[in-house]
């Protein structure tokens, strides 16, 4: 795999949807730079975007992202909030130290599962 | 000194009584008046006041009322001061003396305490009086006062100066009586230096009360705004008078009070603070518009007025418990403003507080609260009723102890996040305590099921990660010697902060 830059500013890639062991689909989403208040409302909107099309259940690749305030928090936790009536969910892939270290101090670690690599996080669903 | 034990008396019940008293323009003229002639101070009624405003007991042009005329009430003293009450304070200073030195008092105790107290300031106004004559007769005290009678203007000034030395208007007066009634000032000067204590009062006050903030300036500048017009216009007035076009006051007063000097600087006095009170009421209508142009209320000095309570509320208790609630929802709504200021993306589209500033008040807020449950415990109710009380007084006790959990987290935490060592551990305890005090507030804001579920498992217990992160920092290289041991004792702090933080708000039970 190439390697991934690591702007500051906030960006998200799709990239290939994975299969599932129960047959739904994962939408395989990249995300590199900062994911603050400022990234917010672009973040809101691409999750949005992506649930509308009917996406329901998220892998997020974290390798690039290089922080995440609560306001980043916040997005995750409104993702998770849309997939949950449909019974979908969303995983953290490949988390920074200081990413997993926050969302774990946060207690997200029940809602928001991570895991090290993309057949760890298939196996969380 | 004043404001703190009027403060400390001014619980919920003793505010309640006062703004029945103050619940119409005359009843609180009135009151202003007489609570102006007990304390002798109307700064010390308008600080009584400023907590009846912070509560919402009463609007801010009451408030002026009763301040205006706090001014008429102080100049009481001033009209006993010109009274020889000698033989009256020895007789009560000696009996209520006697009588309470000896145990004899019984239920007559407080009265006979207050005679004391009026006798002893009777008799300490007359040995002020007789400790000004020895003055009289120093050549430098006489050179001082025939300058000030060449120069009328001289007169007003050192009123001025000398109220803001001595902050008493009343006590520079009693020293005027000595003066003219010895002529060694002349009436006319006397009544001038009276008007300059006007301008003093305004001055001192001014600089003064340059540390308030919201209401408390307000009331602070219009005192000072009417206090300064009065005197001003009376000195207009004293000086036209010299020139011969018009009469001026002390001749008026000369007729009015047959010469006597003292009646005659009393009832100038007495004058000026009419004239302060009527000039506050011209300005009613647009005092308070002036006045929050000229000193707007902080948004924090909003946070402490309960926007639910009510007082009628209380005959039935579901509808209060409701509004209790409802005030709960409003501080937890507030909780996130603590962190606004050190967190990654803090300042954006909110208002920053001082975390000190923000725990004093929704401590106030809270005091409400509690003080409007301690009511409803006071009164009967159903068993049903009772279980809710108990349950709201248990939240609201969480809450008294969140704020201050989290006004301590930022203060600890605040300077740790520049550390090499501990910044990012620093930086995910801020953020995660942000997104948790955060998702609380939108949880109550929504009332929606989810929110409150995610907010349940993130404030779930994890005292193992917690204690896997403290290991870790005891055991981290890190910077040598004292420095390190006082890194770490501030983080390992900080991590109790921030665990008793969120078990707090797990309390709340959202």
């Amino acid at each position: 795999m190439s390697s991934i830059p690591t702007p500051i500013s906030f960006q998200l890639y799709d990239e290939e949807p994975v299969l599932l062991p129960d047959g739904r689909k994962a939408l395989v989403l990249m995300l590199s730079g900062r994911l603050d208040g400022q990234a917010q409302e672009e973040c809101d909107r691409e999750f949005t975007r992506r649930v509308a099309e009917g996406g329901v259940c998220f892998i997020l690749d974290g390798r690039g992202l290089v922080f995440v305030s609560s306001a980043g928090v916040r997005c995750f936790i409104k993702l998770i909030k849309q997939t949950h009536p449909t019974g979908g969910g969303v995983v953290l892939c490949r988390p920074q130290e200081t990413v997993r270290q926050l969302l774990e101090v946060a207690g997200l670690g029940d809602l928001l599962p991570m895991a090290d690599d993309l057949s760890g996080a298939i196996g969380r669903f | 000194m004043v404001k703190a034990g009027l403060q400390a008396v001014a619980n919920r019940r003793f505010r309640k009584i006062a703004a029945k008293l103050v619940a119409s323009n005359p009843l609180a003229a009135a009151w202003g008046a007489l609570l102006g002639a007990i304390t002798q101070s109307a700064t010390a009624v308008a600080f009584l006041l400023v907590g009846l405003l912070a509560a919402g007991l009463v609007p801010l042009s009451r408030a002026l009322v009763a301040v205006s005329w706090a001014n008429v009430g102080t100049s009481a003293l001033v009209f006993v001061a010109a009274i020889d009450l000698r033989l009256v304070a020895l007789f009560l200073v000696g009996i209520s003396g006697l009588v309470l030195g000896l145990g004899k008092g019984g239920r007559w105790d407080p009265l006979l305490r207050a005679a004391l107290g009026v006798g002893l300031l009777f008799l300490g106004l007359k040995f002020m009086k007789d400790a000004i004559d020895p003055l009289t007769s120093e050549h430098q005290f006489h050179t001082l006062a025939n300058f000030i009678n060449r120069y009328l203007a001289a007169g007003f000034v050192v009123g001025a100066l000398l109220r803001m030395v001595i902050q008493s208007s009343s006590g520079i007066i009693i020293v005027l009586m000595t003066l003219a009634t010895q002529s060694v000032l002349s009436p006319a000067q006397s009544l001038m230096t009276i008007h300059g204590t006007g301008v003093g009062v305004g001055l001192s006050v001014f600089l003064l009360g340059s540390n308030l903030t919201g209401q408390a300036r307000q009331i602070a500048m219009y005192q000072a705004l009417i206090n300064t017009l009065a005197a001003l216009l009376l000195a207009v007035w004293l000086a036209a008078a010299q020139t011969g076009w018009v009469i001026g006051l002390p001749a008026l007063l000369e007729k009015f009070t047959r010469q006597d000097i003292s009646t005659m600087l009393a009832c100038g006095f007495g004058l000026q603070m009419l004239l302060c009170a009527v000039i506050g009421s011209a300005l009613l209508s647009v005092a308070p518009k002036w006045l929050a142009r000229w000193s707007p209320p902080s948004s924090v000095s909003a946070l402490t007025r309960p926007e639910f309570l009510s007082e009628n509320a209380l005959e039935t208790p579901d509808v209060a418990l409701v509004l209790v609630e409802r005030e709960q929802k409003r501080v937890i709504g507030l909780l996130p403003l603590f962190l606004e200021d050190i967190r990654a993306d803090g300042r954006q589209g909110g208002p920053a507080h001082e975390p000190d500033v923000l725990r004093k008040a929704v401590h106030e807020l809270n005091g409400e609260i509690s003080s409007y449950l301690s009511d409803m415990v006071a009164r009967e109710s159903g068993r049903e009723d009772r279980h809710r009380i108990l349950n709201s007084t248990t939240r609201q006790q969480s809450l008294d102890q969140l704020v201050d959990a989290l006004a301590d987290f930022v203060a600890t935490v605040g300077p740790l996040r520049g550390n090499d060592h501990v910044g990012a551990l620093a930086t995910s305890l801020i953020e995660g305590l942000d997104t948790i005090t955060t998702l609380a507030a939108e949880a109550v804001s929504s009332g929606d099921p989810f929110d409150s579920q995610v907010l349940a498992s993130m404030t779930s217990d994890r005292s193992d990660l917690l204690e896997k992160v403290r290991t870790a920092v005891m055991h981290q290289p890190g910077e040598s010697g004292s420095a390190s041991a006082q890194v770490e004792s501030a983080l390992l702090y900080t991590l109790s902060l921030f665990e008793r933080s969120v078990w707090l708000t797990r309390q709340l039970r959202i």
